[in-house]
C-alpha cells in the first residue's frame, strides 16, 4: 500500500486542479482532502484520530476556521509529527508568510501558480521529490 | 587769686577750638590763643598789641571801628553781622569764611570783647557741594520726561513740580501751585476719603505704590503708575509728600500690542520663569487645558503635566535653564498635556527663552496634536486595511484566476479532438488573459510592498545594480544588440532593496523600449544639478509622447499598444513610488522616436 498524501484546501477548484494534477501526473499515492485547519488537527491530533499517518501533508495558509500557520504551530508541537514533511501550497508570496511558514516549521513552501502547466510540472516535482528521492524519518506513532 | 583767676582762664581759652581773640574797647588785641596762631598765621607776639582790623579783609576795615563801638555800647554774647558772609584775612592775605560769636568780659578795670572765631572753610565747602547736587537733582527731576514729581505738603496741596507736570497734564506752574492733588484724580477715585487715607499711609512710612486713571487738566484720562512717599525734614517731621507720576500709555501700548500677539497665537502659550511658576497665558491656554487665567498664574508649569512626568519635569526644564535657546520639546517623544478634568491630550511644544528685566523666562508654545494623531490613526488603520486587501488580493483574486486558467488548460490537453481550430484559440485567449491578469495583480501587489516596510537607507552603488539588471536581460534574450555604458560607479544612499527594484524598473523599461532599436544603446549616469545629485537612465528606443507626460507614471497607464510593447503599466509607478519614498522627484524627457530619458533625485538625506 502507498503512503497516502493528506492535502488541506478549502477551495473545491484547487482541490478539484490539485487532484488531476496529481492524477495527470501520474501519482499513485491515495489523496485525503480535508476542508479546513480544525478538520485537519482533528484527522491528525483528534481523540479518535485516523489510523494511518500521511506521507505528506499539502498545507493551505488561508483556511477557514483554524488557519494554516496555526496548523502547522500545533502538529509540531507533537514530538510524533515533528518529523511528518508539510509543504505549504499557497497564493501568497508574502515574504512574511514565506518566513513564518518556516519558522514554524513548513518543510517547503510553493505559490500555486496561476498556470495549469507550471502547477502540474510543481505537483510532479514535489511528488517525486517527498514521495520518492527523499528518505523519510520512521514513521512515528502518537502516544 | 587774681594770677591764679587769670591763670584758669587763659588755659580756658588755650583749649577752646576756636581761635579765641580778646580785644579792649578801642579793639586792641590783649590776647589770642594757640588756635589763631594756627588760623591766621601770624605769632602770638605779632598780634598782641595790635589792632583787631589786622585779621579783617581791607575792605571790611573801614567799618568795622563803628561796629565795635556799637557793641561796647550794648554788650552781650551773640553772633557777629549774623545772616552776613564773615572773612578773616591770614598773614598770607588769604581770605577764608568764619563764623564769630561775641562775648564781653567784664574785668575789674576795663570792658574786653572775646571773640570765639571758626574756620568755616569746611563747611561752605559742604554746603556749596550740597548746592551744586541740589541744582543737578533739579536739573533731572525737569528732565524726567516720562516722570512727573510733584511735591504735596502735609495738606495735599501742590507744593513744587517738574517739567513733566507741564508735559504729562497740561497745567501751567501758577495753574496747578496750592492746588490739592484730587484734581489729578478721576471723580470715582476721589470718593470717601479715599485720598486722604493715602496720604495718612505714606505718612506713616509705607509709600503708596499704585495703577490707575488719572486726568489731566483738559479732563482726559491716562494710564499711569503713582508712588506717594513721604518727605521728612531732618528731625524727622513730616514736610509733605513727593508724588512720582509715570505715564504708562506708551508702555501699555507695547504690552496690548505684545498680548494681542499672544492672544492671536494658534497654540497656547504658557510663559514661566526659571522655577517654572506661571508668569503669563493666552485664552488659548484657558480653551486647552481648561483653566481660567487667574487659576494658572503662580502655579508651577507642572500642573499640566500628566503625573507620570511630573517627578522628571524639573530636572528638564533646569537642562533647559542650562541651555536656553528656541527649540522643540522632547523632539520624538510623545508629550501629553493635562487638562483640568484629568484627561490628557497628545501635544507638541516649542520652547524658547524670553530675556526680560526679571531674568530669563521661558516661553512655551503648546499645540493640541489630537487631530493630527487621530488622522495618522485612522490613516495607519486605513494602511492596515490596505494590507488586508493587498493580502486577499494576492489569495482570493488569483485562486478563480488559477481555475479558469487550469481548467482551460485542461480542456486543450484532454478535449482537443472534439474542438476545431477556433475552438481552441478561444481556450488559448482564456488562458492568455488568465495570466495577463495574474501578471497585473502581481504589479498592484509589488506596488503595494514597495509603499510599504521600513527604509533601511544604506550606501548603495547604483551603478553596479544597473550592470547587474543589464546583464540579466541580455542573459535573457541574447539575440539583442545593446551597448551598455555607466560610470565605474554611482555612489547613493538609499533602501538596498528598493534600489534593485528601481534599477530594475528603469534599466528594464530602457530595454523593452529599445526593442526595435537595431544596436540599441541605454546609459546609466549621473550629475550634480544645482548642488543635488541627479541620477539618469537614457536610451534611443520609441520615446513617448510628451503630451501625455503626466499618464506616465499613474500605475496601470500606458503609452503604447500591448503587442508593440506588452506590459502592466506599473514599472513607472512604482519606480516613482520608491524615489518618493526616499524624498526625491522624478522627470522624464523624450519624443517619440527619439528615445526617452528618466532622471531622479534621492532627497536631501540621500545625496552623498
Amino acid at each position: 500500500m502507498n503512503a497516502h498524501i493528506l492535502l488541506v484546501e478549502d477551495n473545491p477548484s484547487d482541490e478539484k486542479l490539485t487532484l488531476l494534477a496529481f492524477r495527470t501526473c501520474g501519482v499513485p499515492n491515495e489523496l485525503t482532502v480535508l476542508r479546513d485547519g480544525q478538520e485537519a488537527l482533528d484527522y491528525l491530533l483528534g481523540p479518535s484520530p485516523a489510523a494511518r499517518r500521511p506521507a505528506l501533508m499539502l498545507l493551505d495558509l488561508k483556511l477557514p476556521r483554524v488557519d494554516g500557520f496555526e496548523v502547522l504551530r500545533r502538529v509540531r508541537a507533537e514530538a510524533w509529527l515533528r518529523t511528518l514533511p508539510i509543504v505549504i501550497l499557497s497564493a501568497s508570496v508574502e515574504a512574511e508568510d514565506i518566513e513564518q511558514s518556516y519558522f514554524l516549521g513548513a518543510n517547503a513552501y510553493i505559490r500555486k501558480p496561476v498556470d495549469f502547466m507550471d502547477f502540474k510540472r510543481a505537483v510532479h516535482a514535489l511528488s517525486e521529490f517527498w514521495l520518492h528521492w527523499n528518505e523519510r524519518a520512521a514513521a512515528g506513532v502518537k502516544p | 587769686v587774681q594770677a591764679s583767676h587769670e591763670a584758669h582762664f587763659r588755659s580756658l581759652l588755650e583749649t577752646a577750638p576756636d581761635a579765641m581773640v580778646v580785644v579792649e574797647a578801642s579793639g586792641r588785641i590783649v590776647f589770642v590763643n594757640r588756635q589763631t596762631e594756627v588760623l591766621f598765621g601770624y605769632t602770638r607776639d605779632e598780634l598782641l598789641g595790635r589792632a583787631i582790623e589786622i585779621l579783617i579783609p581791607e575792605r571790611y576795615r573801614s567799618a568795622h571801628p563803628a561796629y565795635r563801638d556799637r557793641y561796647v555800647g550794648d554788650p552781650r554774647p551773640r553772633g557777629m553781622g549774623s545772616g552776613l558772609e564773615l572773612y578773616g584775612l591770614r598773614k598770607d592775605r588769604s581770605e577764608f569764611p568764619i563764623e564769630i560769636s561775641l562775648s564781653p568780659v567784664q574785668t575789674a578795670t576795663s570792658l574786653l570783647v572775646s571773640s570765639a572765631i571758626r574756620d568755616l572753610t569746611d563747611r561752605r565747602r559742604v554746603e556749596e557741594r550740597l548746592r551744586q547736587s541740589e541744582a543737578q537733582l533739579r536739573l533731572l527731576i525737569e528732565n524726567v520726561r516720562d516722570h512727573e514729581l510733584i511735591l504735596l505738603d502735609q495738606a495735599g496741596l501742590v507744593a513744587s513740580w517738574n517739567a513733566g507736570v507741564l508735559r504729562m497734564k497740561g497745567y501751567a506752574e501758577q495753574e496747578i501751585v496750592g492746588r490739592h492733588f484730587a484734581c489729578f484724580y478721576p471723580p470715582e477715585e476721589r470718593e470717601g476719603d479715599a485720598l486722604a487715607a493715602k496720604l495718612e499711609l505714606a505718612a506713616r512710612g509705607s509709600p503708596v505704590e499704585e495703577e490707575g486713571w488719572r486726568l489731566r487738566k483738559n479732563g482726559s484720562r491716562f494710564w499711569a503708575s503713582v508712588t506717594i512717599s513721604s518727605v521728612r525734614a531732618g528731625n524727622d517731621t513730616l514736610i509733605g509728600f513727593a508724588m512720582l507720576t509715570r505715564d504708562l500709555t506708551e508702555h501699555m501700548k507695547a504690552e496690548q500690542l505684545l498680548r494681542g500677539f499672544l492672544e492671536a497665537a494658534p497654540d497656547a502659550v504658557i510663559i514661566a520663569d526659571q522655577q517654572g511658576k506661571i508668569a503669563a497665558v493666552n485664552a488659548q491656554t484657558e480653551k486647552l487645558f481648561g483653566y481660567g487665567r487667574a487659576e494658572l498664574l503662580g502655579q508651577t508649569i507642572e500642573a499640566l503635566i500628566p503625573q507620570r512626568y511630573r517627578d522628571k519635569h524639573p530636572v528638564h526644564r533646569a537642562a533647559y535653564a542650562g541651555n536656553p535657546k528656541a527649540r522643540s520639546m522632547g523632539s520624538g517623544l510623545e508629550l501629553h498635556g493635562l487638562r483640568r478634568d484629568g484627561s490628557e491630550f497628545p501635544v507638541e511644544i516649542s520652547l524658547s527663552p524670553l530675556e526680560t528685566a526679571e531674568g530669563t523666562l521661558v516661553s512655551s508654545a503648546v499645540r493640541d496634536i489630537s487631530a493630527r494623531k487621530s488622522i495618522e490613526i485612522a490613516l495607519q488603520s486605513t494602511n492596515r486595511e490596505l494590507e488586508a486587501f493587498s493580502y486577499s488580493v494576492a489569495h482570493d483574486l488569483r485562486a478563480p484566476l488559477r481555475a479558469m486558467s487550469g481548467f482551460a488548460r485542461l480542456l486543450c490537453d484532454n478535449y482537443l479532438d472534439r474542438l476545431d481550430a477556433e475552438g481552441k484559440d478561444w481556450l488559448d485567449e482564456i488562458q492568455l488573459n488568465a495570466r495577463k491578469m495574474a501578471d497585473l495583480i502581481d504589479g498592484l501587489l509589488s506596488l503595494a510592498r514597495v509603499s510599504r516596510g521600513e527604509l533601511r537607507v544604506e550606501p548603495v552603488d547604483l551603478a553596479q545594480l544597473a550592470r547587474a539588471s543589464i546583464a540579466a536581460l541580455a542573459e535573457r534574450e541574447p539575440q539583442r544588440q545593446v551597448s551598455f555604458v555607466a560610470p565605474d560607479s554611482a555612489p547613493a544612499e538609499l533602501d538596498a532593496r528598493l534600489a534593485r527594484t528601481l534599477v530594475d524598473n528603469l534599466i528594464g523599461n530602457a530595454w523593452k523600449y529599445s526593442g526595435k532599436t537595431e544596436h540599441a544603446r541605454i546609459e546609466f549616469g549621473s550629475r550634480t544639478e544645482a548642488g543635488a545629485r541627479v541620477y539618469y537612465v537614457k536610451d534611443d528606443g520609441a520615446g513617448f509622447d510628451p503630451r501625455f507626460m503626466d499618464k506616465l507614471f499613474a500605475p496601470f497607464q500606458r503609452l503604447h499598444s500591448l503587442p508593440d510593447f506588452p506590459g502592466t503599466g506599473i514599472g513607472l509607478a512604482t519606480v516613482q513610488r520608491i524615489v518618493h519614498r526616499h524624498g526625491g522627484r522624478i522627470w522624464a524627457e523624450g519624443a517619440v522616436g527619439l528615445g526617452a530619458t528618466f532622471s531622479f533625485t534621492l532627497g536631501s538625506g540621500s545625496v552623498r
